[in-house]
């Protein structure tokens, strides 16, 4: 894991700068050690490694200590005490409703109860330019992989596309390796609920790893009852096995005006009928 | 790996709101939409923004998304249809029905102003609150728009915003009419301008919010530039409503016949519509409307505006109006690059108005012209100089008139041109045309500009500032530049030159040098290459008379009386040799010199000679003067002495009285043969020695104004003059005058045959680098090397080929085309 994220790292320039300037940053940990207190880097004045003008760590120096807030975005558990420059610099949602009177901009206070907290939680370090734990932290542990699909739900859900880039990095290398465990069934539905039909971005890697393990896959229960609720899946899986990789080459893509659905049919067959609404005549080729 | 799994403990997806069914998509709606509804009535304060979200964000998740943009985009409609059509529609008040007919601001102006304003007004917030709103609810929307808009659907923000446009503005006045709100929204901000145009103060930010909503609005929901409802409606009809206002408006200030006026009016018409687009249209309409007011205002009206009678260019370049003129000329540059009109018409009053000052310099001495033709032969009798040179001087006179006036007319033109035309380059290039026209219709420009120079540097310039003489110079330099035959005026400006420079009527010779090197400046090295050398031989000649001295002073014979000698040696060929009196084709005989002067001469050449072998040295007795130092015996026996300053041949003629006994004279016939001076020359001297009043040192017999050759001449002891100096001219020698009709004809032979000269030298100059060329291209190479000099006619450039090929330096080499060979 630990090798894993370092790659990650490399690849994600966010965080890299967060190694750089807060030398004992939590990721830095082994994973065994991830039980103890999430400890949250501070970038004081008086920290060694604090380079002069260096915006990150006095913007995780206010995030510590709460100076300056204008903003609370409260969730279930906890509360949390931000900068609007921050928080709408990185989100668009927040940055939209700033932009109107609502009931929130009256009393600077969102509530945000519908989410997982500890995703919430979770984003709000993010977008301090601190990276998170994907298992959780002392407030609630959590399957890494099912933590990962609900990060990238909120980071889809309030705008915030670089934690939602994180979050697939993460989620794939933790799939790839983990997929033979309890919870990637789990992440199969869950995935599936709470994101677009044309995000692609979980949803490929689910089919994939399940296509290349998919014997393997097939004799667990809870991957076959996936297999049969999950709407979606199973098609996708199908597809993917059907063809190989590459074969889309001999498929056309299709869309649907009327239902806005599109997808791929093979070259040599017609088309005559939109299969998801049955209309003849308002789906066309791309 | 391990470790972890046992470690976790798995949570069961969160269900519920994610896995909501169709059935819900109603229940989350009627809350979404009455939430809508409150932000349409503006009551969005009270709504949490995330709880509408959270509303918009399950529908998307439930695959409901295009479901929700129907939706809403319905209940905007109806929001509008309903609610804030009806409201706009009740502020349209029937006089604004009424008033469409009719485009014309006078009618019933108060009252239809305020309906309109008022219905300005009301559509303008409306407009305002469904732009706000739209606003907010796209926000809130924001998941279900990146769903759906990223597709063939615009954002639903476009959308609704179109709802606008095809519900508000494209609905009809009244039921079952055809009139639209938009037309009464454009007919009445068309009527606003109109009133604006008239003088009226309108509500311009009020028109401004409109212009605004139409420049947010779009035909399509793609949302091109170029589909704005501005411009696909309203500028249009801006433009045509403009386009018949200037037109009538032309007619309008044309009539008042008054360019100053126009011009004011136009100017401040196009500052109008600059501001009105500026501020209240589209910045895009200011170069159209400007364009389309330059047409009809100006470039249909321009040619009038500039002939008006008693108040055109005409007029305003008479009395230097140059605020007028500012104004036409930035009129007449916006429709026009070359400004034509304007262009036209001062060309032609620079050269009528020059044409006045060649007249005049004619007519004065037209006057006694007549008199002095008829007098021709006259004028070189004996007779009272004083009278018989008014003619001429009086010429000389008119002649430095004309520079002056046409300097003076050039810095009227100058000023006007700076200050009016804004110093512009095509304008320049015209007004200098038209000068060089009228200057070159005086046939005797040349001379009458050297002559204005020599009179300068003669005397104008005393006590004049360096820097004012300069630009004296200048200015007459710049005339230089018109005048078309240069070889003309530098054979004018070398013997008015010389005649300064031998008889020290220089001021200064500072001033002459900066002459030189302005006129090299502008006419080139050639030009003064000779007038050049003629200083040289000046400065040459001072050397050799302190030589000279010094070499009389170390050898010089103590008995002899010396005579001092002042020298002024000159090269032939840089001299014009008129005023060295030799005439064409005549052999001058030298005059013989009296004994003491004699020997001076041969010691002079001698000395002379000495350094400068194999020169040969002639003697210019027609020029130079003569200081004598004359004893006259009273007949009381009282004597008195005066200095006699005379010509070279008066002190000959005076000189030979010495020789004679007191009491004895000595006839015409004898002083001709004695001197062996020309009669020419010895009537003249003669005139100025016996007849002259106040210069009488010789007697005559008997007295008459005419010198005969019988008269006898006797040495006037009775002599009386208040001045113990005396000078005594020569009758119309010394100083620079116009020309009579014979000298001038000499002249222009004489320039004739130089320029046949420089011709053939041209052209043997082109063949001898070209060895061949066509009849045409050796023209045009011949006339272009010549131009700077002088503008050659083309038979003459004919008659010189022919010369040339008799002479054999050419010969024809083919007939079709005509080409020439060089022979070498």
């Amino acid at each position: 894991m630990k090798r894993n994220n370092k790659k990650a790292l490399r690849e994600n320039s966010l965080c890299v700068e967060s190694i750089h300037t807060v030398p004992h940053a939590e990721i830095e940990m082994p994973e065994e050690m991830t039980g103890q207190i999430q400890k949250i880097p501070v970038g004081h004045g008086t920290d060694p490694g604090q380079v002069v003008g260096d915006i990150t760590a006095s913007i995780q120096s206010f995030f510590i200590s709460s100076q300056f807030s204008d903003l609370v975005i409260k969730t279930e558990e906890q509360e949390f005490k931000l900068h609007r420059l921050i928080v709408c610099g990185q989100s668009e949602y927040f940055a939209r409703l700033y932009k109107g009177n609502w009931a929130e901009t009256a009393d600077n206070t969102i509530q945000l109860n519908d989410d997982d907290p500890r995703a919430i939680e979770a984003m709000i370090h993010f977008m301090y330019g601190i990276d998170y734990d994907s298992s959780g932290n002392e407030l609630g542990r959590v399957s890494p992989m099912i933590f990962n699909v609900r990060l990238y739900q909120v980071a889809d859900k309030y705008f915030v596309p670089q934690l939602k880039q994180r979050a697939k990095e993460k989620f794939g290398q933790i799939a790839r390796t983990c997929w033979q465990m309890d919870d990637f069934p789990v992440a199969i539905a869950e995935a599936y609920q709470c994101t677009q039909k044309d995000d692609r971005n979980l949803r490929e890697l689910l089919v994939q790893i399940s296509r290349d393990h998919i014997v393997e896959l097939m004799k667990s229960e809870r991957f076959c009852s996936v297999l049969e609720e999950t709407v979606g899946f199973a098609a996708d899986l199908v597809t993917s096995l059907s063809g190989e990789r590459g074969s889309t080459k001999d498929h056309h893509k299709y869309y649907c005006s009327q239902c806005s659905n599109n997808w791929s049919w093979c070259k040599s067959g017609g088309m005559h009928y939109c299969p998801f609404c049955g209309c003849s005549g308002a789906f066309r080729r791309e | 790996m391990a470790a972890m799994r046992a470690r976790h403990k798995i949570r069961a997806p969160r269900r519920g709101v994610s896995h909501a069914n169709t059935e819900d998509f109603d229940s989350i709606w009627t809350v979404l939409s009455s939430s809508l509804t409150e932000i349409n009535t503006k009551n969005a304060s009270t709504l949490a923004f995330e709880e509408l979200y959270r509303h918009a964000y399950k529908i998307v998740l439930m695959m409901r998304a295009s479901d929700l943009y129907e939706q809403v985009k319905q209940l905007e409609q109806d929001w509008l249809k309903t609610n804030v059509r009806t409201h706009i529609i009740d502020s349209i008040s029937s006089t604004l029905v009424r008033a469409q007919k009719s485009t014309d601001a006078q009618d019933q102006s108060s009252e239809r102003r305020e309906a309109g304003e008022k219905f300005l007004t009301v559509l303008k917030d409306a407009w305002e609150d469904h732009q706000l709103g739209m606003g907010m609810v796209t926000d809130v929307l924001m998941y279900m728009d990146r769903m759906v808009a990223s597709r063939t659907h615009p954002s639903i923000y476009v959308a609704c915003l179109a709802l606008f446009r095809d519900h508000i503005l494209r609905a009809p006045v009244r039921a079952g009419s055809d009139l639209t709100v938009m037309d009464v929204l454009e007919s009445t901000i068309l009527f606003m301008i109109q009133l604006e145009r008239s003088g009226h103060i309108i509500e311009r930010p009020l028109i401004r919010h409109c212009i605004q909503m139409l420049e947010g609005l779009y035909e399509t929901v793609t949302e091109e530039e170029s589909s704005k409802l501005y411009l696909t409606e309203f500028e249009p009809a801006f433009l045509e409503t403009s386009k018949e206002f200037y037109r009538t408006e032309g007619q309008r200030l044309l009539e008042m016949g008054d360019a100053t006026m126009f011009c004011r009016f136009a100017t401040q018409r196009i500052t109008e519509e600059e501001e009105r687009c500026r501020y209240m249209l589209a910045v895009t309409t200011e170069p159209k409307v400007l364009e389309l007011l330059d047409e009809e205002l100006i470039r249909n009206n321009i040619d009038e505006v500039v002939n008006f009678e008693g108040t055109g260019v005409r007029q305003m370049l008479d009395h230097d109006q140059l605020e007028g003129l500012r104004n036409i000329y930035t009129l007449n540059k916006r429709v026009d690059k070359k400004k034509q009109a304007l262009t036209n018409m001062v060309s032609k009053r620079i050269v009528e108005m020059g044409k006045e000052i060649n007249a005049s310099s004619i007519l004065l001495p037209q006057a006694p012209a007549p008199s002095a033709e008829k007098d021709g032969e006259k004028e070189k009798k004996p007779a009272k100089g004083k009278d018989k040179e008014k003619p001429q001087s009086q010429q000389t006179v008119s002649a430095i008139r004309w520079v002056d006036d046409i300097l003076i007319l050039k810095r009227k033109f100058d000023d006007i041109w700076e200050n009016a035309f804004a110093s512009d380059q095509g304008m320049q290039g015209s007004i200098g045309a038209s000068f060089a026209n009228f200057i070159n219709q005086n046939s005797r420009n040349s001379e009458y500009l050297s002559l204005f120079f020599d009179e300068n540097l003669k005397k104008g310039i005393k006590g004049k500032t360096e820097s004012e003489v300069d630009v004296l110079l200048d200015s007459g330099i710049t005339l230089l530049r018109y005048i078309k035959d240069k070889d003309l005026f530098e054979t004018y400006y070398k013997k008015h030159l010389s005649r300064r420079l031998l008889m020290k009527r220089s001021v200064s010779m500072d001033a002459e040098r900066q002459m030189i090197s302005k006129m090299k400046l502008e006419v080139g090295n050639q030009f003064t290459q000779r007038i050049e050398s003629m200083f040289k031989d000046m400065t040459i000649s001072e050397d050799l008379t302190t030589n000279y001295k010094e070499h009389i002073a170390r050898s010089g014979d103590p008995d002899q009386k010396p005579v001092d000698l002042e020298i002024n040696v000159l090269t032939s060929t840089m001299w014009p040799m008129e005023i060295m009196g030799a005439k064409e084709g005549t052999v001058q005989l030298p005059c013989i010199f009296p004994r003491e002067i004699d020997t001076l001469k041969q010691s002079f050449e001698r000395f002379y000679l000495d350094k400068h072998s194999g020169r040969k040295l002639s003697w210019q007795a027609s020029m130079g003067t003569g200081d004598l130092r004359t004893t006259f015996v009273r007949t009381n026996g009282k004597v008195q002495r005066y200095e006699l300053n005379v010509s070279t041949y008066a002190m000959i003629i005076l000189l030979l009285f010495n020789d004679i006994p007191d009491g004895e004279g000595l006839t015409y016939d004898e002083i001709k043969t004695r001197t062996l001076i020309q009669d020419h020359d010895l009537i003249r001297n003669l005139q100025s020695l016996a007849v002259a009043p106040k210069t009488r040192v010789l007697k005559k017999e008997p007295m008459s104004k005419d010198v005969r050759p019988t008269d006898r001449f006797f040495f006037n002891n009775d002599f009386h003059s208040p001045f113990v100096k005396v000078r005594i001219g020569v009758v119309s020698g010394g100083a620079n005058k116009v020309e009579n009709q014979d000298q001038r004809k000499i002249t222009e032979k004489k320039m004739n045959d130089e320029r046949n000269g420089t011709i053939e030298a041209a052209i043997v100059r082109i063949m001898k680098q070209r060895k061949t060329l066509t009849h045409a291209q050796l023209m045009n190479e011949t006339l272009s090397q010549l131009s700077a000099r002088f503008v050659p006619d083309v038979n003459m450039i004919k008659r010189r080929i022919e010369s040339l090929i008799d002479r054999e330096y050419l010969e024809r080499i083919s007939e079709d085309p005509p080409t020439y060979g060089y022979v070498a």
